[in-house]
């Protein structure tokens, strides 16, 4: 039986292999996409109430309790539930096979094992709502040891739930990192050589690692959480019989949390670098130096973890090194930026809607990366530390990467999900609203940070010295509610356009990389009878023969060669 | 700037690291997006059809761009370590040199209140003469104050926004901080670590009394506590 064999006509895979329990790349990409999408509207909605919170305090829409909780789950749940899917689960696993010319990733069973235990993930943090005392609320650094303690903070069972959740999580992005890591040394195309990978698979590769090298501690530490909270340890918590040390649990965050900043940041420009070229219609500018610079970028993410606490009760002396540290962190991300900002120079540029989300994106970033100088300086962080002026800043440098970078991927790989484009129109005024109303939000805040606003505070209206600048807190909150209003154009966009909109060929967007010479959608494992094969660069346009020349083709099977799902030979020579 | 008025001595370090990086990443905004700018506007589709493949003497561009920035970090980092070695780093010892005999009070953070102890007129604590106020701390002004800071529950951190001051305040160990204070008047603290749910109302005064008037309060606080 021939049909048996070949792979390519999957007709006994049953509806629950295809749309639940798939081992396919471009399925797991979607329920990571999905997954990620409900977290992201629901933090939204979570961030909408305790800003309608702090625009009318006497309303009574939340308890002080819940405040926390709010403002903590927001935190966890926007970095870990929304950015770690969709920045690595999603973009890993859509675009890794179809941009390197594999049919599947190295283990595709690992990467299912991925999803589902990142959907037990999201049942366990869901579940802490639903739990007496409510879900965490010590903010989502967890700073022990207000975090172990149910007398002091408050909760009880939504502390473990945390811990557990979070394990969970890292387990899943764990199994899919192994896949991002493995698949594109091993399973490349012919011809597709390392310095011929797409930025976004290097990004993604290297955010993988990243968070590889620095979850660890992170996750004993947590573990250790548990024990203070359950067992009666004294790892954090100093009480009279036993002292434990605060500030343990700080480093182990922080050493794992900024390595994690980037890998969720890192994956976002790596979305801008493939949509820039393709609407500017030129290559990439500096390729090699945005790829070395990122490498050098994630290394030194280890070496910075204590700009977080300059004020912390650390050695004062210790700061100086972290903060000469921080402050060179500038340069490769100079590099990043200047390569981007060149790469639309001398272009011809075409404004559609995932350009448009790249291109605020990159707008968003610079003004982020900028002002994380005045936080690493010293002595200016004293004043601004725990400030309005941190949340502002880390919005700038998230929002970009996270929302916007994941608006543009979607708008630009929906094709390749769906085989239909996402509406333009829509894209558009979606893409310009949340640009202008996210700057009407978080611009104040830089202000605020100035006069000293503190975060994570339920009201301000009991402290005399802050009344001069309510306003722009008001104002804040009122474009922050209207910033999560828009957010549902897109809702409806990505809906509407999967059941309705325009039918897309294989290369809408005239763009070089593989995923392109693959049909919309790509069917199961890819490339049906043909084999890709790469002879170029992956950003070849405006070439003297043409206006772009796609990376690679798609060249038959030889017959009696079989299409195979995995432990495709790697790749050899140019 | 928004920022409070400065009633410290060491407070020009950080307003000047602040003013003189927020103009220098504000120069290079606006810098960077008049050019983005000008980019959107020139190299748009209808009006420049075919694009540049290659651009040349960018690297050098970038090269000379890389070096202002390590130029600028390099200003950065030696000012604001210049700053910090006036400020948290700077020890006892030349402080006692350069403002004379300290103020010493002991600050201890718990959910959600601050108390200030004082060592009473033997200047040793744990004596009988030692009291305590409820978030209010008096201090003496154009003296130096240092305060020993210790949590008795978790951490928390404490910011007086015109004095320039903010650290941790954490259980098991013990943070100090100092300032000298040039005016007198009123001025508030809040807490700036997330301790719990009373966290934004755990606000405390400081109170900075003219010499005089300090000493009196001092004096008048010695007799309540001997007729006691």
């Amino acid at each position: 039986m021939a049909a048996a064999t070949h792979a390519v006509h999957h007709a006994e895979i049953g509806w629950v292999g295809r749309y639940i329990f798939s081992t396919d790349h471009k399925m797991i990409a979607k329920q990571y996409l999905l997954n990620g999408l409900f977290f992201a509207i629901f933090g939204g909605i979570i961030a909408l109430m305790f800003r309608v919170h702090l625009a009318v305090p006497d309303a009574g829409i939340l308890a002080p309790e819940r405040y926390n909780s709010f403002v903590t789950m927001h935190g966890t749940l926007m970095v870990f539930w929304v950015a770690m899917p969709i920045l690595l689960g999603f973009f890993g696993n859509l675009t890794i096979p179809l941009m390197i010319g594999a049919r599947d990733m190295a283990f595709p069973l690992l990467n299912m094992m991925s999803y589902w235990t990142f959907f037990l993930s999201s049942v366990v943090i869901m579940a802490s709502f639903f739990v007496p005392g409510g879900p965490f609320a010590g903010g989502w650094t967890g700073y022990a040891p207000l975090s172990v303690s149910t007398g002091m903070m408050g909760v009880d069972w939504g502390i473990n739930l945390w811990v557990l959740g979070l394990a969970l999580e890292f387990t899943a992005v764990l199994m899919g990192g192994i896949n991002f890591i493995v698949t594109p040394f091993v399973m490349r195309a012919r011809g597709m050589s390392i310095m011929r990978l797409p930025l976004i698979i290097w990004m993604v590769v290297i955010a993988s690692l990243l968070f590889m090298l620095s979850v660890g501690p992170l996750i004993a530490g947590a573990f250790l959480v548990l024990f203070d909270k359950n067992f009666g340890t004294h790892f954090y918590l100093v009480t009279a019989e036993a002292r434990g040390d605060p500030l343990l649990w700080q480093h182990l965050f922080w050493f794992f949390g900024h390595p994690e900043v980037y890998v969720i940041l890192i994956p976002g420009l790596g979305v801008i670098c493939e949509i820039f070229p393709a609407a500017a219609r030129k290559p990439l500018h500096g390729y090699h130096h945005i790829i070395y610079a990122t490498i050098f970028a994630g290394v030194l993410s280890f070496m910075v973890w204590a700009h977080h606490m300059f004020v912390a009760g650390l050695n004062p002396l210790a700061a100086v090194g972290f903060s000469i540290t921080t402050i060179i962190i500038s340069v490769p991300f100079l590099v990043i930026v200047v390569a981007m900002g060149l790469t639309l120079w001398g272009g011809s540029l075409r404004f559609n809607a995932a350009f448009l989300y790249a291109f605020f994106a990159y707008c968003i970033f610079i003004v982020g990366g900028l002002t994380g100088l005045q936080l690493g300086a010293t002595v200016a962080d004293i004043q601004l530390h725990d400030t309005y002026f941190v949340v502002a800043h880390f919005h700038y440098v998230i929002f970009a990467s996270v929302i916007l970078a994941t608006f543009a991927a979607v708008q630009w790989w929906f094709p390749k999900m769906f085989g239909r484009l996402m509406n333009e129109t829509i894209g558009k005024i979606h893409a310009i609203s949340t640009f202008v109303l996210f700057n009407i939000v978080f611009t104040p805040m830089f202000i605020l940070g100035f006069a000293g606003y503190p975060r994570r505070y339920a009201g301000y209206d009991h402290i005399p010295f802050l009344q001069g600048w309510t306003w722009l807190n008001d104002l804040a909150s009122i474009a922050g509610i209207l910033l999560v209003l828009v957010q549902f154009l897109f809702v409806f966009n990505f809906f509407y356009s999967m059941r309705a909109g325009k039918k897309a060929d294989k290369n809408p967007w005239e763009a070089t990389t593989m995923e392109w010479m693959a049909p919309s959608p790509p069917p199961h494992l890819n490339w049906g009878d043909t084999a890709p094969v790469v002879d170029r660069g992956p950003y070849e346009y405006a070439t003297d023969e043409a206006d772009y020349e796609p990376q690679g083709r798609l060249i038959a099977l030889s017959s009696g060669q079989q299409p195979v799902a995995s432990h495709q030979p790697p790749a050899t020579g140019h | 700037m928004p920022i409070m008025p400065d009633i410290s001595t060491h407070g020009f370090w950080l307003d000047w690291s602040l003013l003189i990086i927020s103009l220098v990443t504000l120069a290079v905004a606006i810098l960077s997006f008049a050019l983005i700018i000008v980019a959107i506007i020139n190299f748009r589709q209808s009006k420049n059809p075919k694009a540049t493949r290659h651009m040349s003497g960018w690297i050098t561009r970038l090269i000379i761009l890389d070096i202002a920035m390590i130029i600028f970090d390099i200003i950065i980092a030696v000012y604001s370590t210049a700053g910090w070695g006036q400020t948290i780093l700077k020890s006892e010892e030349s402080l006692i040199r350069e403002y004379g005999e300290p103020v010493y009070v002991k600050v201890i953070g718990r959910q959600f209140f601050w108390s200030f102890n004082y060592s009473g007129a033997d200047g040793e604590y744990d004596t009988t003469d030692d009291f305590q106020l409820a978030n209010e701390l008096i201090v003496p002004e154009d003296r130096l104050v240092m305060l020993h800071m210790t949590s008795g529950d978790t951490i928390h951190s404490f910011f007086v926004p015109h004095l320039r001051v903010k650290y941790d305040v954490i259980p098991g160990r013990e943070t100090r901080v100092w300032f000298v204070a040039k005016e007198s008047g009123e001025y508030p603290s809040i807490c700036t670590e997330l301790c719990g749910l009373g966290h934004y109302k755990m606000l405390a005064n400081v109170n900075v009394m003219e010499q005089d008037a300090y000493q009196r309060w001092l004096d008048t606080r010695m007799v309540t506590l001997g007729a006691r």
